[in-house]
């Protein structure tokens, strides 16, 4: 309960700050009816004394992310708090940086690890994304989430102009998460005195912009982190990431690519386990009308079976296949019906969502 | 025997479109005037003449620092038709468009979102209140309004 209190008073305290003429306060909303079917193997939830699969249980959801920027001069603050079943109520990010000039800010905080396209692109708020769900490599909470997408530490971002091109950076350093029994525990800033050990995270992402105003990007991107452990058997993971995606549009086509290459190695005190996999996803979308969006989206995993690294989270989506239509009711609602055949770890299903979401004002 | 058109009235065809043709020209030159869309700030403002790169980027919600100071786009939303022109020939986007854009912008790197005024006393006041804003509007309007400047040419064309 005093938890939930803090949480409250924190968007309260959003709320009032967001009456000034630099600040936006935007609330993203979404509600999630989830069907599961074909679920295989049935008979390990059976043998556990489920009664029923514990994937067909809790159906709906709902989520909320609560966005507040506010400018002051040149001192930018950003927060993202992200209310959920899954999350509880974390506060994703929050982040202070400084304007060094129109191009470059550098940021302190908890941020979003500049990985990818999905990570700097998209989070929280799904109504940004046209699709219903995010890749699997970029799930960000509990034993699904095997890369460590929040760091806390500091962030210099910007942009180097070329004519009318544009070449974006962005180099991070901070403290990343440490292994729990539920997944990577990034560094909670309400709760640092019982955060456990963090340790180092580096990470860089270069892109290429042909037209610095249109969203047409490719880039690459790599990081090194140490992932201490509370697991018994693994004392720290040293991960290193490398990889190159882009997104390109024309006309009513879309295109947006990723590719990892994640190489782990499971430190113990019987010694070191290396294994590395590489994850792709590639999602295309074709506006049929302004208010209609198809899509559709495979990812997949080589050499996750067996994956001592993987194997720590079994909910972790190594290949799914999907197809997807969105509505847009409204100038900031939307209505997705997505489905999609999910291969997990050490189990696969199918599944339909329908998602409603919306950023409001 | 010829079929198709009798040449009397193919003939009486022609003239009539090559006489459509010439009154839909005078027409296009008598009522597709020239207009010119300017960004302009007050009087007392200090921003320096912005180049139209500068422009869409401030108005998708990026920082822009001229002269050591934050320069505030502000939307003008007094015309539908003024500002569909701009986002049409300057942002190159609709409006669906350049509002998601503007959200997942600001989204992802903080700052604001342009504000948008549709009243254009209220426009005309906040522009007056902050050396560093600038906003659009038509040239010819913007000639007849007190305390503020055209600090550039934006597009020039015709407007039907």
């Amino acid at each position: 309960m005093p938890l939930l209190i803090r949480q409250l008073a924190f968007v309260a305290l959003l709320l009032g700050a967001s009456h000034s003429a630099w600040a936006e306060f935007i609330l993203f909303p979404e509600l999630n009816g989830i069907l599961r079917r074909d679920i295989e193997p049935n008979e390990m939830a059976m043998s556990m004394g489920h009664d029923e699969h514990p994937l067909r249980k809790n159906q709906p959801d709902a989520a909320l992310a609560v966005f507040y920027s506010a400018d002051y001069g040149r001192l930018r603050v950003l927060a993202e708090l992200d209310i959920s079943r899954e999350a509880d109520a974390d506060l994703e990010r929050l982040q202070a940086g400084w304007l060094l000039g129109s191009e470059t800010t550098a940021w302190i905080g908890r941020f979003h690890t500049p990985l990818g396209y999905w990570n700097t692109q998209y989070h929280h708020g799904s109504y940004l994304q046209t699709s219903a769900t995010r890749p699997g490599i970029m799930e960000f909470h509990g034993l699904k989430a095997p890369l460590p997408l929040h760091i806390a530490g500091l962030l210099i971002e910007g942009a180097h102009p070329l004519e009318n091109q544009e070449i974006h950076y962005q180099f991070s350093l901070g403290a990343g998460p440490n292994l729990q029994h539920h997944g990577l525990e990034p560094v909670d800033f309400r709760n640092l005195d019982n955060a456990g050990s963090h340790k180092l995270n580096a990470a860089v992402r270069l892109s290429y912009l042909p037209d610095p105003v249109i969203p047409d990007e490719i880039g690459g991107f790599a990081a090194y982190t140490v992932i201490p452990s509370i697991h018994k058997t693994i004392r720290e993971i040293r991960q290193i990431i490398a990889g190159a995606f882009g997104n390109w549009e024309y006309e009513r086509l879309r295109f947006i690519g990723e590719l990892y290459f994640v190489s782990n190695d499971l430190v113990a005190d019987s010694g070191t386990v290396r294994a590395s996999f590489v994850n792709y996803n590639l999602q295309a979308e074709y506006t049929l009308h302004p208010n209609w969006t198809l899509y559709a989206r495979t990812e997949d995993t080589l050499n996750a079976e067996n994956d001592p690294y993987l194997d720590i989270f079994p909910e972790f989506i190594r290949r799914r296949a999907l197809a997807g239509l969105r509505f847009d009711l409204t100038h900031n609602q939307a209505l997705k019906l997505e489905w999609a055949g999910v291969t997990r770890q050490h189990d696969r299903f199918n599944e339909i969502i329908l998602q409603w979401s919306a950023a409001f004002p | 025997m010829e079929c198709g058109i009798p040449v009397t009235a193919r003939r009486l065809l022609c003239t009539f479109w090559f006489v459509y043709g010439l009154l839909a020209l005078a027409g296009h030159s008598a009522f597709a005037a020239e207009r010119s869309l300017v960004l302009v700030r007050s009087e007392q403002a200090t921003v320096p003449p912005l180049t139209e790169q500068e422009v869409r980027k401030l108005f998708l919600g990026e920082a822009l620092i001229k002269n050591g100071q934050r320069v505030q786009a502000l939307r003008n939303g007094t015309s539908p038709f003024l500002y569909e022109v701009f986002l049409q020939k300057i942002v190159f986007m609709s409006a669906r468009n350049y509002e998601r854009q503007l959200l997942s912008r600001v989204f992802r790197l903080g700052g604001q979102r342009p504000p948008a005024y549709e009243d254009l006393n209220e426009l005309i006041a906040a522009l007056k209140s902050n050396p560093a804003a600038v906003t659009f509007m038509w040239e010819d309007e913007a000639k007849t309004i007190p305390g503020i400047k055209v600090s550039t040419q934006l597009w020039q064309g015709p407007i039907e």
